[in-house]
């Protein structure tokens, strides 16, 4: 096993992206999320909640703007510097404990980004030589972070397959007739609701399987961008979207990697990205 | 020192008790699942249910009256999606407990609404749930409306 540097680049790259703004996203509502917080407080039980929770509910109130600012500058730097071990440490600890305060307002998407933030730290540790811990660790986060992807993909496959509007065809019709969603109109065309729900489901059932090999890969990393893209706009989870994007990118290989840093790099008139 | 060998056990030992925790409970045995609670639940807790096994057949809203005494909607045009969100969830919640027959909202539910009317600046008046449920899932445009006043305290 091992990893592939280039991709890691890429795929730090792009966290660091979807990182800054999702914190500029939750500025203009801070208040309700953090300040005044419409969650109330709620601290899991055991040890690791000096971790995850590790403000009280009063001091938040006070943390939560130096916390994101801190974020912000954080994924800022990460975007134009190789960021270290501490950085990367930071960066997973603000993103936890703003998400366990505003708790209400969480998705799969922001769970998503806690857990790969976590393997970060293990990414962002300076490459060594062949058979050194440094690497071990990188190799070790990075494919955790790869298998991550495909279990959320797998699992979220075997849910549907167990419902009956999913293999009926009839779920997505479900959702889009749903107010709080759009488009609705799409429902007005029942064939192209199965046709969808269909595909949806083809998709999330095959991509563990097709991010794994050469021929298939690209092609399927595509439509999943494609549908993530979709549900970021249509379906008011648009951080979630975006998470997915971000981390279908640690599936490409590095001559894929290397191939789109090349063209990143062309047009930001510097040879690659930090 | 060559440490490579157990990147592959530890991977796939990880992945196991994600899958252990995510997948549905009744694919899962009951001691492998409290054993991937306990792993996953403090740092890698993650759930990948959303409009999974299905879809829910019923939209949710909270109403509250407005100063004229009408009906209207709590918070769910806020131009922010992180607000929209709380907002469905808090709906989200109070439906599940509608759906198990108690119409008393579980306290920090509850606790949410009531900082929800105060950012919005009503008065802790009467709340209600308003569902509009699909009765044949081939015509999801036809629903039936459902009202439920909800006691907070």
């Amino acid at each position: 096993m091992t990893a592939a540097p280039t991709t890691i680049r890429l795929f730090r790259f792009a966290l660091h992206l979807w990182m800054l703004g999702f914190l500029l996203s939750v500025l203009p509502v801070l208040d309700v999320l953090y300040i005044e917080p419409l969650s109330p407080r709620w601290v899991p039980p055991g040890p690791f909640a000096r971790i995850t929770h590790t403000i009280g509910a009063a001091s938040m109130a006070m943390a939560s703007p130096v916390m994101v600012a801190v974020g912000i500058v954080l994924a800022l730097v990460g975007l134009f510097r190789r960021s270290g071990v501490i950085a990367a440490l930071v960066l997973w600890w603000v993103q936890i404990n703003l998400m366990g305060q505003a708790w209400l307002a969480g998705s799969g998407g922001q769970q998503l980004m806690a857990v790969v933030l976590f393997w970060n730290i293990g990414l962002s540790v300076a490459e060594g030589s062949p058979g050194s811990w440094r690497n071990w660790l990188r190799t070790l986060s990075f494919w955790m972070i790869r298998s991550q992807l495909v279990l959320a993909y797998a699992v979220t496959a075997v849910h549907k397959l167990t419902g009956v509007l999913w293999p009926s065809g009839d779920a997505i019709g479900v959702v889009l007739t749903d107010e709080a969603f759009a488009p609705s109109l799409v429902a007005n065309w029942p064939v192209l609701c199965h046709l969808v729900t269909w595909a949806v489901l083809v998709l999330q059932c095959t991509i563990p399987f097709a991010l794994w090999w050469r021929r298939t890969r690209v092609a399927w990393l595509l439509a999943a961008m494609a549908f993530h893209l979709a549900t970021a706009l249509w379906l008011d989870i648009p951080e979630m979207g975006f998470a997915f994007c971000v981390v279908l990118l640690i599936h490409l290989s590095e001559a894929e990697g290397q191939w789109i840093m090349n063209r990143l790099g062309q047009a930001r008139g510097t040879p690659s990205l930090p | 020192m060559r440490l490579r060998w157990p990147i592959p056990l530890l991977v796939a030992g990880h992945t196991a008790l994600l899958a252990a925790y995510t997948l549905p409970a009744d694919l899962v045995p009951l001691r492998t699942r409290a054993l991937a609670i306990a792993y996953v639940r403090p740092l890698f807790h993650q759930q990948w249910r959303l409009f999974a096994p299905d879809p829910p057949l019923c939209s949710c809203q909270l109403q509250v009256t407005d100063a004229n005494g009408r009906w209207v909607g709590l918070g769910e045009d806020h131009p922010h999606y992180l607000y929209r969100r709380m907002v469905r969830g808090m709906a989200w919640n109070a439906q599940r407990g509608v759906v198990e027959g108690h119409t008393r909202v579980e306290p920090v539910i509850a606790e949410a609404i009531g900082r929800l009317l105060r950012d919005q600046g009503s008065s802790v008046g009467p709340v209600r749930l308003v569902e509009r449920c699909i009765t044949d899932p081939e015509q999801p445009y036809q629903r039936e409306e459902r009202i439920t006043p909800l006691v907070l305290r």
